[in-house]
């Protein structure tokens, strides 16, 4: 998918990583990922198409994470990291090589415990900038989850999995308040249309439950 | 903005080896002298194929600074800020950031380090190459 479709504001993850977004130069578009992370999983988001870089900013409690932003010339090829760093909470970092590149965010937990993240990734603004490319990827293990895909307009939520898991849609209004959740069933794939009413912001997520871990992707085409 | 350029411990012309710069004698952080605030400590350019490592601290915990990575096609020539980050005031190490070129190759690099302040500081920054 190729599309504007990210919505303002985030305005809970500013305030709760203390990161002032107004000074990052981002966009208003950006793709904003909750998680809790069992001990190996990895989680990658969404590429976002930029000529003039990219960048990022979260957090991993408590003892911190791999971040990895990866980039590659085409929307569906392939991709190679560009800058690696571990940290529980990274500042807003900016990578960014001359020319028109794929980029996307992976975070892999490399502690041994089960922790809660949070991180956004962005375009520095430009004409040329597009966010919500491809799926979600992700290795989750047992009871992990994440939301990632967002929209505001008509959408099908298009999922694969190794293994059951379930999938749901929190729904919130346009201040970022939580309004409910629609749960989607568990199972190993999933194709389904979704409308937002008036003012209704979808964000895709999904949760391992099964015993073993999952392999899967997530999508809002 | 004062910058001072300061000088490597190894062969970083060939790209080989170990480019370090612990403060800005080259000798130590120990020995390194302190900074203030709009100072920035750079790096000599080091040649790699592969990407590059930059790492370091401000030995002051109470002090913000802003790493840069950037890269030349040639010795001395145009430089492009590939990686921007900051640390502090709370964290004023900075981990180990693995820097690669989304397309092959031989690039030249240079490491930076601003202090942003508030108060003065000796750094330490330290640049090599992905083997």
């Amino acid at each position: 998918m190729l599309t504007a479709r990210r919505r303002a504001g985030a305005i809970g993850a500013v305030i709760v990583l203390g990161t002032a977004l107004a000074l990052s130069g981002a966009t208003a578009a950006q793709a904003v990922t909750t998680s809790n992370l069992p001990p190996g999983s990895i989680i990658c988001t969404d590429k976002i198409r930029s000529d003039k870089g990219t960048a990022f900013y979260g957090f991993v409690r408590s003892a911190g994470a791999l971040w990895m932003v990866r980039a590659g010339s085409t929307a569906d090829g392939t991709d190679s990291p560009i800058l690696q760093l571990t940290s529980a909470e990274p500042s807003t970092t900016y990578a960014s090589w001359p020319g028109t590149f794929y980029y996307r965010l992976c975070v892999t937990q490399t502690q041994p415990v089960t922790a809660a993240g949070r991180w956004n990734h962005f375009a520095q603004p430009s004409a040329n900038a597009a966010f919500g490319i491809g799926p979600y990827t992700a290795t989750l293990g047992s009871g992990g989850y994440f939301c990632g895909p967002s929209t505001s307009g008509p959408s099908r939520i298009v999922g694969t999995s190794g293994v059951p898991v379930r999938w749901t849609v929190d729904v919130e209004n346009g201040d970022g308040d939580f309004l409910r959740t629609i749960d989607l069933g568990t199972s190993t794939s999933l194709d389904q249309l979704l409308t937002p009413g008036d003012n209704e912001y979808f964000n895709a997520c999904v949760r391992n439950t099964s015993s073993a871990p999952a392999t899967l992707s997530l999508d809002l085409t | 903005m004062r910058r001072k350029s300061v000088l490597g411990l190894a062969a970083g012309g060939l790209g080989l080896g170990v480019m370090a710069v612990l403060g800005l004698s080259g000798v130590g952080a120990a020995a390194a002298p302190t900074v203030p605030p709009g100072t920035t400590v750079c790096t000599s350019q080091i040649r790699a194929d592969a990407g590059v490592t930059l790492s370091g601290s401000v030995t002051r915990n109470t002090s913000s600074a802003l790493w840069k990575v950037t890269v030349a096609s040639t010795p001395g020539g145009v430089e492009t800020e590939v990686l921007r980050t900051p640390t502090g005031p709370v964290t004023f190490r900075l981990p180990a950031t693995h820097v690669t070129p989304p397309v092959p190759g031989t690039y030249h690099f240079r490491g930076c380090v601003t202090v942003t302040g508030p108060l003065a500081t000796t750094v330490q920054i330290q640049l090599t190459p992905i083997a």
